[in-house]
């Protein structure tokens, strides 16, 4: 398939980027590796007349670590420089073991961690050729009226397929937007708006630069992958568990995030509630995995089927969990 | 609009003007020759189109030729020197490792760079490296003995 034509912008500051995307509005697209924006511009999903290249844009991919501040991963570092990075081994773990389960090998040499992030929802009626599309009435995502994935949907329920937001979510990540003028820092849980038809709250003339993950201290956490191949696929659910343990091996607080179920990560706010303060034994776990179910409702719109998606959940939350207590 | 750009592939320099909607994939094949380089998926989903730039295993087929100016860029045509193909190469054909041979130039290129990184690696870690190149033919057992036996003789 090729690829439709446009004209390519090489941005040499983030300023420079900012400034282009304000003055061509919804024309232009920013690309960091390009594996997400590229098959949707050949499955002619998006047919932007300008894309904004951000490779070469200096030092956007630098992983620091502050033992007071945390680590601090630039948007344009790929997942594979965060797999191999030793200061993201010591200092975060979990973001390893989130990173390295993205895609396959080379499309992590090629993906960014802010790409990943800015990853566009998803859904088995939409991320398809352009020709496969045309039998199907136009859906809410397209700009239509209807949903082809649920009878009677009244809203878009593509699905976010990103590895590593539920992790960061799970560590009270956050990540820095600037606009070329001035720069915000909000929590990973505030880029999503809960709607698949677009998923990210960012504004469309800011650019994500940073990934700022806070110190773990006493906390541990897991990240789980579920999919139909053990490479190259989106996840049919992943979950990401992060636990802050107390002295006497209890669970001080807790947080646990289930991805590939609905638009946005899902918070287990409940599940975390009944987490908060006790041991973790057989019952707990029984009812953290039970008030897990009630939150996710999957739809016939990914890879497996929405019984099998939803049944893994508990199944992932606990294992994680139990590796989790584990260390 | 298009753009000159210099191109430096298995060690030679190619002087090219390309359209910015071309991927390396696309300059590689139809404008350098070097078909070597398959076109599959064309999605990133199935390693067929993988070259080495600066050593790292990457998609052609995702990759905007534009942005790869004087970078070190390897296909499988740079791959025997002297006239002599590369071990992996030997090893590919003692073993038997293909049969439509498709997939072969990026199994290839992913093993080169592996053992470049890794000389000795287990059967896990060839796997794991290999998860993205997709062979619809013999299945892997006999790739995974090719890189396995050439990584013994390094």
């Amino acid at each position: 398939m090729r690829l439709p034509k446009f004209e390519y912008f090489e941005a040499k500051t983030i300023q420079e980027a900012c400034h282009t995307l304000k003055k061509l509005g919804e024309k232009a697209r920013l690309m960091g590796g390009g594996t997400d924006l590229l098959v949707s511009m050949k499955q002619r999903i998006t047919t932007p007349a300008v894309v904004i290249g951000l490779k070469k844009i200096p030092e956007t991919d630098t992983i620091l670590y502050d033992s007071e501040k945390g680590l601090r991963v630039g948007a344009l570092a790929t997942l594979y420089e965060i797999e191999r990075s030793s200061l993201v081994q010591r200092n975060c773990p979990m973001l390893i073991q989130a990173a390295g389960q993205v895609a396959s090998p080379a499309l992590r040499r090629m993906g960014t961690i802010g790409g990943n992030l800015c990853l566009d929802s998803r859904c088995l009626y939409y991320n398809q050729s352009h020709f496969w599309r045309k039998s199907l009435p136009v859906c809410f995502k397209q700009g239509g009226e209807s949903c082809n994935a649920v009878r009677g949907g009244n809203r878009c329920y593509a699905v976010y397929s990103g590895d590593l937001a539920p992790a960061l979510i799970a560590m009270e990540a956050k990540i820095r937007l600037s606009d070329g003028n001035q720069e915000n820092v909000i929590p990973v849980e505030d880029l999503f708006s809960g709607n698949g038809k677009s998923p990210l709250t960012i504004s469309p003339h800011q650019i994500l630069t940073d990934v700022i993950i806070p110190p773990a201290h006493q906390g541990d956490g897991k990240f789980l992958k579920y999919r139909l191949r053990e490479s190259i696929d989106f996840p049919l659910v992943n979950v990401a568990v992060f636990v802050e343990k107390a002295k006497n091996g209890g669970c001080e607080s807790g947080r646990i995030v289930v991805g590939g179920i609905d638009s946005t990560p899902l918070r287990m706010k409940q599940a975390e509630e009944i987490l908060r303060g006790g041991r973790l034994e057989e019952d707990v776990l029984d009812r953290v995995t039970k008030a897990v179910l009630k939150q996710v409702h999957p739809v016939d719109n990914t890879g497996g089927s929405p019984a099998l998606r939803r049944r893994m959940v508990p199944v992932l939350v606990r294992e994680a969990l139990r590796q989790v207590y584990k260390n | 609009m298009k753009k000159i750009i210099r191109l430096k592939v298995n060690g030679e320099i190619h002087e090219i003007a390309v359209d910015p909607w071309r991927t390396l994939l696309e300059v590689l094949r139809e404008d350098l020759g070097f078909t070597g380089t398959k076109e599959s998926c064309d999605l990133g989903t199935c390693g067929a189109c993988t070259v080495l730039i600066n050593g790292e295993p990457m998609l052609s087929c995702l990759l905007l030729a534009c942005e790869w100016e004087d970078q070190e860029i390897l296909t499988i045509e740079g791959m025997a020197t002297g006239g002599r193909l590369h071990p992996l190469q030997e090893s590919f054909i003692s073993h038997g490792a293909f049969q439509c041979g498709f997939c072969t130039p990026g199994m290839i290129l992913t093993a080169k760079a592996l053992l470049e990184e890794n000389p000795h690696p287990s059967e896990e870690e060839i796997r794991k490296a290999i998860s993205g190149n997709i062979c619809r033919c013999t299945g892997y057992t006999k790739i995974i003995d090719a890189i396995s036996a050439a990584a013994l003789k390094k």
